[in-house]
């Protein structure tokens, strides 16, 4: 479990990133964070990894504390692939780059093979790797970030903002994967996206909402629980065209049997 | 008065990633070209803009050859938000990044100031809270839009945006389209936008799709529905309300494909009494 207690945090330059933040992240689940731009979501990701640390409150990451625990401890529980992958990415060949980090935690040749052909195999990437890293698209490149940090097996792996360039089938390749990882591996993940069709297929969900002292946690439940009080709530930055039509649908009378994930799926209910 | 890309050739990575490649932007129109990814978009807006000079083919604008001896005054026209925000920061503080390209250009402090703050104010920035701070102090939502104003302050008469709605919230998102909108009413602006998908590109003149360098579709959303399975073998999605409407079409319902979202909405809703009661 990683535990926020009342964690507020400000940057050097006085900028209040997040204020008050109580939650907890279970293991073996997928927890998605939502909330406008600024609310804090990745503020609280550096926050889990111990790069941040709390200005006030603190966070057990599986009962240890990120102010007194070594940033190689967490960093051994806590892996993050970045909103930017680029940050991320060391050099050569797509195998190698997705081996340096297995290989820094001193694994045998098998055990990095092993991971690497996992992580290849979930999320498909076979046919690039050998190809250099500087010559994918971005999108590629952001597959390989996310393969690196599966590699490593952390016991909670956060993806910030991953599928926010990707297509539509890479982004399905991309949940598809880490979600066999999670289950493989009872890995918890925590998955900050604006995409309301991610946030349905989580476990749970956390929505932080921005204010002007800070992000702030506004509600913490299961995606039908969230969707509910989203209803009621304009500042939820979370409507689709989709969804803004379930809604008003609702209203005029068309009830369906539960929260459609998919269009798909809407087309069955209706008919249904 | 146009942009003209006339068979534009461009390889990387031993492979041509635009061969023979043309496309015509009016003066004045909002484009927006659709393509999945690796579909050759960066490469394009960087053809476009002038930042990418290709091995073959022709730039001009108002029939200026952009890479010619006199062609720099035209390239300086041409403005290009970036895929990345962070690739395109160039000061330190947030009001030296706005000024710079004003500043190489001898803009008078005063006025440099007076076109940051308004611009600024355009993407929701208050130049007196943001102006001493890092631009890469900035969320990633908030860096797009620092990078979109770092752009418009120069006004360029073409606007080149690569995925200019990732990492933006919804509000952010319908913000955006809005002063894209705005920007393409006065009249004062071209735009050609680049992205994955079709949410969001209503307002645009004409659509564009994008596969593997080539553009096979130009024309207007019916067309896009016409041609839907040329979309999803490109990897690209129709809006979910039009996927909405031809899924409950296959199965039988009477609603509107191209319609309003309200007309839908009543079909629905009508259909689905009936439906029931029978
Ligand atoms: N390095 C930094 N220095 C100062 N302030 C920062 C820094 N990084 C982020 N902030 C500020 O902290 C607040 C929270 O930022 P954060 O990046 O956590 O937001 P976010 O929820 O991830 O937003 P987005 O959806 O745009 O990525 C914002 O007001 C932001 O401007
Ligand atoms: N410098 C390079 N070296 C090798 N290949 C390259 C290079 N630049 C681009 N490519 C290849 O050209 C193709 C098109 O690249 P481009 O970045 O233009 O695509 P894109 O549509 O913007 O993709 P993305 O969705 O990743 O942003 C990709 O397959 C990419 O791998
Ligand atoms: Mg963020
Ligand atoms: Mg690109």
């Amino acid at each position: 479990m990683i535990d926020f207690a009342d964690v507020t945090y400000r940057y050097p330059d006085g900028t209040n990133a997040l204020t008050g933040a109580s939650v907890s992240f279970q293991s073996g689940e997928i927890t998605a964070i939502v909330g406008p731009n600024g609310s804090g979501k990745s503020t609280m990701a550096r926050l889990m990894m111990g790069l941040l640390l709390p200005t006030d409150g603190r966070i057990l990451v599986d009962e240890q504390d990120t102010r007194t625990t070594p940033a190689s401890v967490i960093r051994r529980l806590v892996g993050l692939a970045w909103q930017n992958p680029d940050n991320q990415l060391v050099c050569g060949v797509v195998e190698d780059d997705i081996a340096f980090g297995p290989e820094n935690l001193g694994l045998t040749t098998t055990e990095i093979a092993e991971r690497i052909d996992e992580a290849e195999d979930l999320l498909q990437l076979g046919d690039i790797r050998t190809t250099s890293i500087h010559s994918l698209s971005s999108a590629q490149k952001q597959l390989v970030a996310v393969a690196g940090a599966m590699a490593l097996r952390p016991s909670y792996l956060i993806l910030d903002e991953v599928t926010a360039r990707l297509d539509p089938s890479s982004s399905h390749r991309l949940l598809d994967g880490i979600r066999v990882w999670a289950r493989d591996h009872r890995s918890g993940v925590i998955m900050i996206t604006h995409h309301l069709s991610e946030v349905l297929r989580a476990d749970r969900v956390c929505r932080l909402e921005a204010l002007p002292s800070g992000g702030r946690v506004a509600a913490f439940g299961s995606p039908d629980e969230i969707l509910r009080d989203a209803k009621h709530d304009d500042d939820v930055a979370l409507e689709s065209p989709l969804y803004d039509t379930i809604f008003r649908l609702e209203q005029n009378g068309v009830h369906l049997a539960g929260v459609p994930e998919t269009v798909d799926e809407l087309v069955e209910q209706l008919c249904r | 008065m146009s942009l003209n890309l006339e068979h534009i050739g461009v390889r990387a990575g031993g492979r041509m990633v635009l061969s023979d490649f043309c496309l015509q932007l009016e003066e004045g129109e909002w484009m927006a070209v659709v393509g999945a990814n690796g579909s050759g978009r960066s490469t394009l807006a960087q053809v476009a803009a002038g930042l990418l000079k290709p091995r073959r083919g022709c730039v001009t604008f108002n029939g200026i050859d952009i890479w010619s001896r006199d062609g720099k005054p035209a390239r300086a026209r041409l403005g290009l938000v970036m895929q990345r925000a962070e690739d395109q920061f160039l000061g330190e503080t947030v009001y030296d990044d706005l000024a710079f390209g004003l500043r190489q250009r001898r803009v008078a402090e005063p006025e440099v100031e007076r076109s940051v703050e308004e611009t600024l104010g355009l993407v929701g920035f208050d130049l007196q809270e943001v102006r001493g701070r890092s631009p890469l102090g900035f969320s990633g939502g908030q860096r797009r839009r620092l990078a979109i104003a770092a752009i418009l302050v120069l006004q360029p008469k073409v606007l080149i945006l690569d995925e200019p709605f990732a990492g933006l919230d919804c509000q952010a998102r319908l913000d955006m389209v809005q002063l894209l909108e705005v920007l393409h009413r006065r009249g004062e602006m071209t735009i050609l936008s680049l992205t994955t998908d079709l949410d969001f590109v209503m307002q645009a003149n004409r659509l564009a799709l994008l596969i593997d360098g080539k553009i096979l579709l130009v024309g207007h959303m019916p067309d896009f529905v016409a041609n839907r399975t040329l979309c999803r073998e490109a990897g690209i999605m129709l809006p979910e309300v039009i996927r909405l409407a031809l899924g409950l079409r296959e199965r039988g319902w009477t609603v509107p494909i191209l319609g309003s979202v309200g007309a839908l909405e009543s079909a629905i809703a009508s259909q689905w009494g009936q439906r029931k009661h029978a």
